[in-house]
C-alpha cells in the first residue's frame, strides 16, 4: 500500500526529477520541491527508492548524486501530510503511529533510508541551504560522499519540537561527527555550517556555493572513471562492514521510534497537573482517566 | 637470513624490515616472518613498546597485490591468506603498544598494518594511500574509529592518498615531524610509554581488545577471506592499473 493523497502521489513525479548522464555514469536524482525547501512528502519518498533501485539496476549508472533545486538541499520530511495515521494531519501520538513511520523511514513497509545505504552504486549527497531533520541522519548521513557549500546549515533542526534522540543516539551519526558533536546537534538543533561539518568529517569536500556543482560534478566523475568491478567490490566491503559495526539501517530504528513519540493529551494534563499538586496528586488524578494504570498499586505508602 | 629483524633494547622492541610491501604482495613467509617477530615482541617479559620501522626509502611502497587466486589453488590460497591475516591481528591484538614509524610512501598492506597499530609518527614526506582495495584483510571497521567513518568511506571509495599534513588533521597518525626527526620522536614517544607500569600496559591493552570487539573490529577480521573471494570474483586480484 501506498499513502498520500491523490494530488500528492501525482505531484511526485514532478518533486523528485531523475536524469542520467550516461557518458559519465553518474546519475542525478534532484529535489525539486524549491517552495517547501524541498521538504519530502512520503510519495517523494516513495519516488526516490523507486528512482534508487532503477539507478541500481542500470549498468550504465555507477554513481548516484543526489541533490536539491532552490534556495536548499532539503529540510527534511513534510509532516503536514496524510501518511496513514488514523488521524489525518496530526502529529503523532501513540506507539503504533509512531513505529509505523520509523519502519517507514528505516527497513519496514518501505525503507526509505535502505533505498540510499544499502544501493549498490556509489552515492553521493551535494548540500546547500538547509539540510535539516531527516535529510541530515537519513540522507546526507546515509550516502556514502557528502559535498557542501561552506554556508550550508546542516543538523537536527527538529530536535526543538520532536526530540534530540534520533540526533543524539544513533550509531553512525556518532561515528561520522565523534560524540560530543552529535550531542551537540541533538541537545541544542543547533545546526553546523558546510565548513564546520568538514572539519568533524561528515563532508569530504566543501566548496564555494557558486562552485558546488562542478566540485562534486568532479568527484563524481572521478568515481565513476574507477573499473566497475571495483566499485561493486568497495561498496559490498562498505555494507558488511557497517553491518559489523552496527551503523548500518536497523541498529537506528528504535532511535526513530522513540524520536517521533509524541505526549498524548493525557500525559499533558499528567504533567500539568504534576505542577500544580506534585507527582503525587497527579498521580491519583491520572487514575480517574479511563483505562489508566495505577503506577502505584501493590506500592504500600 | 629472515628479512624481519627483531630487536629488543630497554623495553622497546623494533621489528625491523626493509619496507612492509612484501606484505602486500602476500608474500607467506615475509608474513610468517612477521607475525612471529610481533608475538614474540608482545610476548617479551621487558618490553613495553613494539615499534615497526622500515629501513629502506619507503615505509611500503605500491606494489602489485600478488594476490593467490582461490579458483586457480583453493587450498595454498587459503593458507597464503592466513599468514597476511596473521600479522593484522597479531599487530591489532598485541599485548604491548605498538608504533608505526613512517616514512616515505605508505600504500597497501602499509595502511593496513598502520591502523592495526596504537600510535604513529610520520615524517613529512610520508603519503597514506587507501589499502582496501588491494589489501582485503585491511580493517575497514579500524579505519572508521580511527578518522571517523565518513572519512573512511571517502577513503575506501576514492582511493585517495593522503599527505602527512592530512593524516595529521584527520587523526591517521599522532605526530607529523621533518624526516631527520622522525626516529628521535618515536623514541621520545616511546620513552612516555616506557614509564608506564608494565601491567598497567598489559591490562590496557586487554581491555582495549574488549572495546575492539564490542566495535566490530573482530567481525570485520573475520570477513576478510569473504572480502578476499568477492575480491578475486569481481577485480583482477591486482593493483587497479592493471585491471
Amino acid at each position: 500500500m501506498r499513502y498520500g493523497t491523490p494530488e500528492s502521489i501525482a505531484a511526485a513525479a514532478g518533486q523528485v526529477l531523475y536524469e542520467v548522464d550516461a557518458a559519465s555514469g553518474i546519475a542525478y536524482l534532484t529535489l525539486n520541491r524549491p517552495e517547501k525547501h524541498n521538504a519530502m512528502s512520503v510519495p517523494m519518498r516513495d519516488r526516490i527508492i523507486d528512482l534508487m533501485a532503477q539507478a541500481g539496476g542500470d549498468p550504465q549508472v555507477r554513481v548516484v548524486v543526489i541533490r536539491g533545486n532552490g534556495k536548499s538541499f532539503c529540510s527534511g520530511n513534510e509532516i503536514n501530510e496524510q501518511w496513514g495515521q488514523k488521524r489525518p494531519h496530526e502529529r503523532r501520538r501513540t506507539l503504533t503511529v509512531g513505529y509505523r513511520y520509523g519502519a517507514d523511514m528505516a527497513w519496514g513497509r518501505l525503507g526509505f533510508s535502505q533505498a540510499i545505504s544499502r544501493s549498490p552504486k556509489v552515492t553521493v549527497a551535494q548540500l546547500h541551504g538547509y539540510c535539516a531533520a531527516a535529510a541530515y541522519f537519513m540522507i546526507a548521513c546515509k550516502v556514502d560522499v557528502v559535498t557542501a557549500a561552506e554556508d550550508t546549515r546542516i543538523g537536527a533542526l527538529e530536535a526543538r519540537f520532536l526530540g534530540p534522540a534520533g540526533a543524539v543516539a544513533s550509531v553512525h551519526i556518532n561515528r561520522i561527527l565523534g560524540m560530543k558533536a552529535a550531542r551537540r546537534t541533538g541537545f541544542t538543533a543547533m545546526p553546523l555550517s558546510g565548513t564546520e561539518a568538514h572539519r568533524l568529517g561528515l563532508v569530504d569536500t566543501v566548496a564555494p556555493a557558486a562552485g558546488l556543482a562542478e566540485t562534486t560534478h568532479a568527484i563524481a566523475a572521478d568515481l565513476a572513471a574507477r573499473p566497475p568491478g571495483h566499485l561493486l567490490y568497495l561498496k559490498s566491503r562498505l555494507r558488511a562492514a557497517e553491518g559489523a559495526m552496527d551503523t548500518s539501517v536497523p541498529s537506528i530504528t528504535g532511535l526513530l521510534v522513540s524520536h517521533f513519540l509524541q505526549p498524548g493529551p493525557d500525559e499533558m494534563d499528567f504533567w500539568k497537573t504534576a505542577k500544580e499538586v506534585g507527582v503525587g496528586g497527579a498521580l491519583d488524578a491520572d487514575k480517574k482517566r479511563k483505562g489508566a494504570a495505577d503506577p502505584r498499586a501493590g506500592v504500600k505508602a | 637470513m629472515s628479512p624481519v629483524d627483531l630487536r629488543v633494547t630497554g623495553g622497546r622492541a623494533y621489528v625491523e624490515v626493509d619496507s612492509f610491501a612484501p606484505l602486500t604482495s602476500h608474500d607467506p613467509a615475509f608474513a610468517d616472518d612477521l607475525a612471529a617477530a610481533v608475538i614474540e615482541a608482545s610476548d617479551h617479559d621487558h618490553v613495553k613498546a613494539i615499534v615497526l620501522r622500515a629501513t629502506g626509502p619507503d615505509f611500503a611502497p605500491a606494489v602489485p597485490t600478488g594476490f593467490p587466486s582461490a579458483a586457480e589453488a583453493p587450498t595454498t590460497w587459503h593458507q597464503a591468506f592466513a599468514a597476511s591475516t596473521a600479522v593484522y591481528q597479531a599487530t591489532c591484538f598485541a599485548k604491548k603498544v605498538v608504533v608505526a614509524e613512517v616514512h616515505g610512501a605508505c600504500h597497501g598492506a602499509g595502511s593496513a598494518l598502520l591502523l592495526c597499530t596504537d600510535l604513529a609518527v610520520a615524517s613529512e614526506d610520508a603519503e597514506f594511500g587507501s589499502p582496501f582495495l588491494d589489501v582485503p584483510e585491511s580493517n575497514f571497521v579500524l579505519a572508521a574509529l580511527t578518522i571517523r567513518l565518513n572519512r573512511a568511506k571517502s577513503w575506501l571509495l576514492r582511493g585517495t592518498t593522503y599527505d602527512a599534513a592530512t593524516a595529521g588533521r584527520i587523526g591517521l597518525v599522532n605526530r607529523v615531524v621533518p624526516a631527520p626527526q622522525l626516529q628521535t620522536e618515536v623514541e621520545r614517544m616511546t620513552a612516555a610509554v616506557l614509564g608506564m607500569p608494565l601491567d598497567g600496559v598489559t591490562m590496557s591493552k586487554m581491555l582495549q581488545q574488549a572495546v575492539y570487539d564490542a566495535h566490530g573490529v573482530g567481525r570485520e577480521f573475520d570477513l576478510a577471506d569473504h572480502y578476499a573471494i568477492h575480491r578475486t570474483a569481481v577485480g583482477s586480484g591486482h593493483t587497479e592499473q592493471d585491471a
